[in-house]
Parts: C-alpha cells; sequence; structure tokens
C-alpha cells in the first residue's frame, strides 16, 4: 500500500446532522475532491485539543482528514491507495 | 458465590481496524507494521492463512505470502477503537478491566443474578461491536479470570464459547498444558511440566502441591490453581490509577551462561533501561533488587536498601554490582536475569501520578509544562503499548492500563 503524508490544511465542505459531522468534500492544491464515504472515525488529543479524524473514500483513493476541535482547522494527513 | 466473568478478545485488532477504516483491504491479506515498517505487530486472518505471523519481519512476511499488503499503524486509532470497546462494555456492567489493548474482563455476576443468561450479553456485546466499529472479537464466559481468557482462545475468529464450573474436569483432563499459554504457564514451564509427565491442564491440577512448589518454587501455587480451573482474582475496574511500585526488566540469555562478563554486561544494559524508565517517570527509588534465573528454573534473588534515593544509571549499577557478587560462584548456569528497583517516590515534590508521564526523555527537563500541552494518551504511552506489542515488556504493565482508562 503507498501512503503519502501530506499534513496541509484544506477546506471542508461538511454538514453537521444531529451529533454527527460529515464530510462532503475538500480543496486540495486547487482542486476539489468528492467524498463518497465515510469509512472510519476516531478521535484523540494533541495537546489539550480533542481531534476527530476521519477516513474519507473519493472511489479511488483514502484519505485520512483531520479536525481540531480547538481550532477548528482542518487538515489533510495523508492519502493512500492500495 | 459463584462469579461470571467475560473476556472480550479482539481478534487480530489492529489488522481488523484497518480493513474496517480502509475497504480496500477487506478480505485481503494484510500485516500492520509499526514505525520503519519492519516487524508484523499483526496479520490478518487472510495473511495467517499463509502463515504470516506477528513478529516476523516485513521480508519473511513477504516470503511467505507474496500479495500480502503492509500497512503502517497508527496507535490512536486503536487506543480509540479500545475505548469504544470499553465504553460498550460498561454499558453491561460497571466491572470492567480493559487488561490490554485488545483484552477486556467484564464481571457480570450481578447482571447475571436476576437469571440472565451470559451468552446473551456476549452475543449482545458483539453486535454492537460489530456495528459500531466493524470488528469481530472473540468472548469467553467462565467462573474467572482463567477460565473466561482460556475460554476466548478456543475459537477464533468471531468465537463465543462459555465454560461452566461443572465442565471444568472434564475439558481440562483432556487440554494440553501447552493451551494454558496466556494464563500463566508460558512456554518453558509448560516444556518442564511435559518432562514431568504433567501433560493436560487436568494432570497438573491433580499434582501434589508439593512437587510443584519443589520445582516451581512460590508459583507452584498458581499453577496447580490454573490446573484446577481456579482464580480468585477480580476484575480491576479501577484501570491502573496505582502508582507504579517498582520498575523493573529482565533478559534472558540466547543461551545459559556462566560467565561472569556477560552476566554483568547484560545487567549494565538492564541498569540502562531501568534507569531511563525512572528518569521517564520522574520517580526515584531506595531498593535495588537483583535476580537470577538458573537453566533448571530455580532462582536467586537479593536486594539493597539504600540510605538515599537513587536514579543515575552508574548509582543503580553500582549497587546491582555489589548483590550479584554475592550469587558468586554460581553453582549452575543461568538462563535469566533481572533488575528492578522499588521504594519510590517522585522526584519533584509534587504528587506525580503515572498519568503525567509524556514524550520520551524529555520528561525529565519539563514536567509541568508537559503535563499541561500533553493529556493522558500521550505518543509515549502509546508506544508503551506498541513495544509490548512488540514483545518488549516492561515491568510495569500499569503504564498501558492508564492509557487505556476512559473518563467514566
Ligand atoms: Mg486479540
Amino acid at each position: 500500500m503507498d501512503t503519502i503524508i501530506i499534513d496541509e490544511r484544506i477546506d471542508v465542505g461538511a454538514v453537521f446532522k444531529k451529533n454527527i459531522i460529515k464530510p462532503r468534500w475538500f480543496v486540495w492544491k486547487g482542486r476539489k475532491y468528492a467524498i463518497t464515504e465515510v469509512t472510519y472515525t476516531w478521535e484523540d488529543t494533541q495537546g489539550a485539543a480533542r481531534v476527530m479524524h476521519f477516513a474519507l473514500s473519493d472511489g479511488n483513493t483514502l484519505f485520512e482528514v483531520s479536525l481540531n476541535l480547538t481550532s477548528l482547522e482542518w487538515r489533510l494527513e495523508k492519502s493512500s491507495v492500495v | 458465590m459463584t462469579r461470571t466473568i467475560l473476556l472480550i478478545d479482539m481478534n487480530a485488532f489492529f489488522a481488523s481496524v484497518e480493513q474496517a477504516m480502509n475497504p480496500a483491504l477487506r478480505g485481503k491479506p494484510i500485516i500492520v507494521c509499526g514505525r520503519g515498517r519492519t516487524v508484523v505487530t499483526t496479520a490478518s486472518y487472510e495473511a495467517r492463512v499463509f502463515g504470516v505471523k506477528t513478529g516476523m519481519n516485513l521480508y519473511q512476511a513477504k516470503q511467505a505470502c507474496p500479495q500480502v499488503i503492509a500497512v503502517e499503524g497508527d496507535m490512536s486509532r486503536y487506543i480509540d477503537a479500545s475505548h469504544n470497546i470499553q465504553r460498550i462494555a460498561r454499558e453491561f456492567t460497571d466491572q470492567v478491566e480493559m487488561f490490554s489493548i485488545d483484552e477486556c474482563f467484564l464481571d457480570v455476576s450481578k447482571t447475571c443474578r436476576n437469571e440472565v443468561d451470559p451468552q446473551n450479553i456476549a452475543r449482545a456485546i458483539k453486535h454492537t461491536i460489530r456495528e459500531k466499529l466493524g470488528v469481530t472479537c472473540s468472548i469467553g464466559i467462565g467462573p474467572n479470570k482463567v477460565v473466561a481468557k482460556i475460554a476466548s482462545k478456543m475459537q477464533k475468529p468471531d468465537g463465543l464459547i462459555e465454560i461452566r464450573e461443572k465442565d471444568i474436569p472434564v475439558l481440562f483432563a483432556l487440554m494440553a498444558v501447552q493451551k494454558l499459554q496466556g494464563v500463566g504457564v508460558g512456554r518453558h514451564i509448560s516444556e518442564k511440566l511435559m518432562s514431568m509427565g504433567i501433560t493436560t491442564a487436568g494432570q497438573l491440577g491433580n499434582t501434589p502441591l508439593e512437587k510443584l512448589m519443589h520445582h516451581f518454587g512460590i508459583m507452584g501455587y498458581r499453577l496447580k490453581r490454573i490446573g484446577e480451573g481456579k482464580d480468585d482474582s477480580p476484575v480491576d475496574s479501577s484501570g491502573g490509577n496505582e502508582l507504579i511500585k517498582s520498575v523493573g526488566h529482565s533478559h534472558t540469555f540466547p543461551r545459559d551462561t556462566r560467565d561472569i562478563s556477560i552476566i554483568r554486561s547484560y545487567m549494565m544494559m538492564l541498569t540502562e533501561k531501568v534507569g531511563l524508565r525512572l528518569r521517564e517517570y520522574g520517580l526515584m527509588g531506595k531498593t535495588v533488587y537483583c535476580t537470577i534465573r538458573f537453566g533448571d528454573f530455580t532462582s536467586w534473588g537479593a536486594q539493597q536498601g539504600l540510605k538515599e534515593h537513587i536514579r543515575q544509571n552508574r548509582e543503580i549499577f553500582f549497587v546491582a554490582e555489589q548483590i550479584l557478587a554475592r550469587a558468586f560462584p554460581l553453582s549452575k548456569a543461568v538462563r535469566l536475569v533481572g533488575l528492578s528497583i522499588s521504594d519510590l517516590k517522585p522526584r519533584d515534590t509534587q504528587q506525580f501520578l503515572l498519568k503525567e508521564m509524556e514524550k520520551d526523555t524529555t520528561l525529565a527537563e519539563a514536567v509541568d509544562d508537559i503535563n499541561k500541552k500533553y493529556g493522558v494518551f500521550t505518543i509515549k504511552a502509546s508506544s508503551v503499548i506498541l513495544s509490548e506489542k512488540f514483545g518488549i515488556r516492561p515491568s510495569c504493565g500499569m503504564v498501558s492500563k492508564q492509557a487505556l482508562k476512559i473518563k467514566v
């Protein structure tokens, strides 16, 4: 599996439904990626901040995207293709 | 009073989480490797079919299964999944002990006293874990932790086995002692038992206590209890809030030796490990204990109390050497040396609890700072868990338990 570490700030469009956050698209390097599936979510902490992690698929590639709940910053952490 | 204990054991945990996360990995042979991608921490069941095992290096895994997919693991995902399993377990009882990152004991005695079938509880747990996390587990049910653990190992993956008190004599009479690995009867002990003509769990339980004590020392008592399927240890839901009582390491030699220089150099290596850990925890100790286990499994141990607390490697080694000198001349070849330091106190004046441990050795410099910045679930704690997965097991198992604890 080829995994690339990206770790860059991105813009994300997300839907907040009840108490669930569902990212729908994000823009990275001028290109818009439509998310077809949120495959997994998990949480951890970075310092005092809670961070939500999302594994997202656009149909070809799996992206790991994080949302820092203190700074409200979205980051594209990794992408991987099998 | 009869008890009902469940052990939830996640199946190929790290690999299953990766497969749940990445649809492209489902149904495929995968291995989860640590950072640097060299050692297999977990192989998926699809990879196990090809003989891929934990502890293999990447090359060996590829030899066994050329199409195997190597995935770099992420501890934060597994810790989070472990927390979720714990939350699910807590819906059934407040007596929950996270035994390791992928094993969780539940005492459901109270619930089951009201005519509730423990198998129904187990089925509900399995269902919820599959729904919420997309992974499977094996659940063992028994009258105590030892038997529950044995039951959990009898059906993998996705198993559910209950061993009732009345089934134990028949079951244990047929069960090979090797099957007791994981409940305190390691490979070396089971080999030794076999050489004594004890080949089944039932035979172990029927062996006179004196005979077992003669061969295994104080451990003989525990072995007999295991063979009888007895175990009084409670499900400990405190979650490792205790202070560390001692810090220790041991090392088994590749082959038995009488060579003092070899023994001494390993003792020095152990000193470094113990010293490092001590400083990581921000502790210092006042009693040093050395132990030697011989090829025939008898052991020797001695300790020395000190006037002042120490924490530096050379201080520890100085004392360890003095203690070790008492063991010479050696009558038998040595198989293992161990070193531990106890009578610990925090190096800093304020209370230093385990949960305040942080990132790597920098702790020594900036305890307070880091306590504020880093929470309980730190990089360090997860690397400790990972090192346990790799088989490097520090004596302080509580560290990982602390990292696994959820706020209730
Ligand atoms: Mg397991």
